[in-house]
């Protein structure tokens, strides 16, 4: 079966509460609840605590040679576990640099002594979250120069070498990328395997000065549900997760349109199920 | 690289002078060359990474926003390039409010709401750190709840975890953002015990005005907490304790 949620955000409690919630999951941002005697924002997790949830790290600094911060695991681990939590991810990116982190999901040099610590970082997050991470991909406008692969051949390299993390599949990112860079999107979702695929973003953007920005801040995309209807017609992720992180009047009533045609295009793909 | 990601001024830095930015980091010759050979890249990324850092500063703060107006995108500005990104947001707005405590300070004294401005941005530091309270996923076993109206007087107590008690020179709690000049120039000093909890039930962050004798027996049970009774508060602090009862933020402790 696949859980169809939004990830969780104050502002929209109303999706979450009641008798008949919109959703049958829900994603937490991690870095919001971390405590060292008990959990920030407490209440929101016990508000939530009849509702399956992921754990969605901001800074596990995947993609760094510097690799991620123990301390930091630990806090994942703590927060998994205290909220049974049914999945657990973060991003592909670089986050922290020598203990100093960056407060962003940047880009790096995708050359393979970043692959080669990033297959190192897996080891690492899997071993002391005791989860198998799911990764996301990011929405690259700029490459860094001296790479020697791009952000999507970096994905499909890290996804060989190591075989113990899965995809935090952003769809609403690649389309994006398709739009600022030349990638093809449909090309690149065939070109994963379909075992790999852990779970699944979907968002709106917006367009800045002629590129799209993965600003979280419209309802998801025609061309991204066309992207869902063509990834669920050969993978079966665990989870299909919007998110929305601003332009808040009117969001909760888009919201529950684009769940509505998630579950229309799961249920035709004979995905649909009742949460156990 | 991580430096000039989070930096407008080490991304001048390695644009105008890349060996000085390679001499000040201590950078390797290699390093040097594959920065100077990003630095292009690195300079398109970094306007993005600063702008989102100083949106996420401006609503930890907007009523210290609102009322510093235009010295606030400055010394925001300040913040960022001489403070390195913390480890989440409310770090770093933490971090923004102790910078913007002490830099209000120095606002000059011939300014008419220098005092106001420091009381605002005082109190809203305070919020943010009591909206940082960590509370146990559920209630805590020694926890007892209280009747305001019949408090056993030898009821050890304790404080609401986060509470805090400050006082201020205005009653700055009217002060919103978008506030005109004119009417925050209207205050009057008002010398004010402002009390600061979190409702641990739905996180909201409350603030009261408190008398004297409240003040000192809210600071009592939280420097002792667990180990003073209502008895031993003495009849000032006991005849206010009910109010602080109702409010939620005294509690009784397992004996």
């Amino acid at each position: 079966m696949t859980y169809i949620g939004v990830a969780y955000r104050p502002e929209l409690d109303g999706l979450f509460r009641g008798r008949d919630p919109a959703v049958d999951c829900t994603e937490l941002i991690a870095d919001r609840y971390f405590g060292t005697t008990g959990f920030s924002r407490a209440w929101e997790l016990r508000r939530l605590q009849d509702i399956p949830v992921i754990i969605h790290g901001l800074c596990g600094n995947a993609a760094s040679v510097h690799g991620p911060d123990p301390g930091y695991l630990a806090q994942i681990r703590r927060l998994a576990d205290a909220t049974g939590a049914i999945a657990y991810s973060d991003h592909l990116a670089f986050t922290c640099a020598q203990g100093r982190p960056l407060g962003h999901l940047a880009p790096n040099l995708f050359d393979d002594e970043l692959l080669a610590a990033a297959k190192a970082n897996i080891a690492a997050i899997t071993g002391l979250t005791g989860r198998r991470p799911c990764l996301e991909n990011l929405a690259v406008r700029t490459l860094i120069s001296g790479s020697r692969y791009t952000p999507e051949e970096f994905i499909l390299r890290l996804l060989e070498a190591s075989d113990q993390w899965d995809c935090l599949l952003d769809l609403t990112n690649i389309w994006i990328n398709s739009r600022n860079r030349a990638v093809d999107p449909v090309a690149f979702v065939d070109a994963l395997p379909a075992d790999r695929i852990g779970y699944v973003h979907l968002a709106g953007g917006i367009l800045v000065h002629g590129e799209w920005v993965d600003s979280h801040s419209r309802a998801v995309h025609g061309e991204v549900f066309e992207l869902l209807d063509h990834l669920l017609s050969r993978s079966s992720p665990l989870a299909v997760i919007i998110e929305r992180d601003g332009n808040w009047p009117g969001a909760e009533a888009e919201l529950r349109e684009d769940l509505s045609r998630v579950r229309t295009i799961v249920a035709a793909r004979s995905l649909a199920g009742t949460p156990p | 690289m991580g430096a000039v990601l989070t930096s407008h001024a080490a991304r001048e830095l390695v644009l105008r002078s890349a060996a000085e930015f390679t001499a000040h980091f201590d950078l390797s010759a290699q390093e040097a060359a594959a920065l100077a050979a990003m630095a292009g890249d690195l300079a398109a990324l970094t306007p993005g990474f600063v702008r989102k850092r100083e949106r996420g500063l401006r609503a930890a703060m907007p009523v210290t926003w609102s009322v510093l107006a235009s010295e606030a995108g400055k010394l925001a500005g300040d913040y960022l390039e001489s403070r390195a990104p913390a480890a989440s947001a409310a770090l770093d707005a933490l971090g923004f409010a102790d910078y913007l405590v002490a830099a209000v300070s120095l606002l000059p004294d011939e300014r008419q709401d220098k005092g106001v401005i420091v009381d605002v941005v005082r109190l809203e530091r305070l919020r943010l750190l009591v909206s940082g309270t960590e509370w146990p996923l559920r209630p805590e076993p020694d926890e007892v709840p209280l009747d305001p109206r019949r408090i056993d007087p030898r009821r050890p107590l304790r404080l609401c975890p986060g509470a805090a008690v400050e006082r201020f020179t205005f009653d700055v709690r009217t002060v919103r953002a978008g506030s005109p000049a004119e009417m925050r120039a209207r205050l009057r000093p008002d010398q004010a015990n402002l009390l600061c909890f979190q409702r641990p039930a739905d996180g909201e962050v409350v603030v009261r005005r408190i008398d004297d004798e409240s003040a000192r027996t809210v600071k009592l049970i939280g420097l002792r907490t667990g180990a003073v009774t209502a008895a031993g508060l003495g009849e000032p602090g006991r005849s206010r304790l009910g109010k602080l009862v109702a409010l939620g933020v005294i509690k009784g402790a397992g004996a």
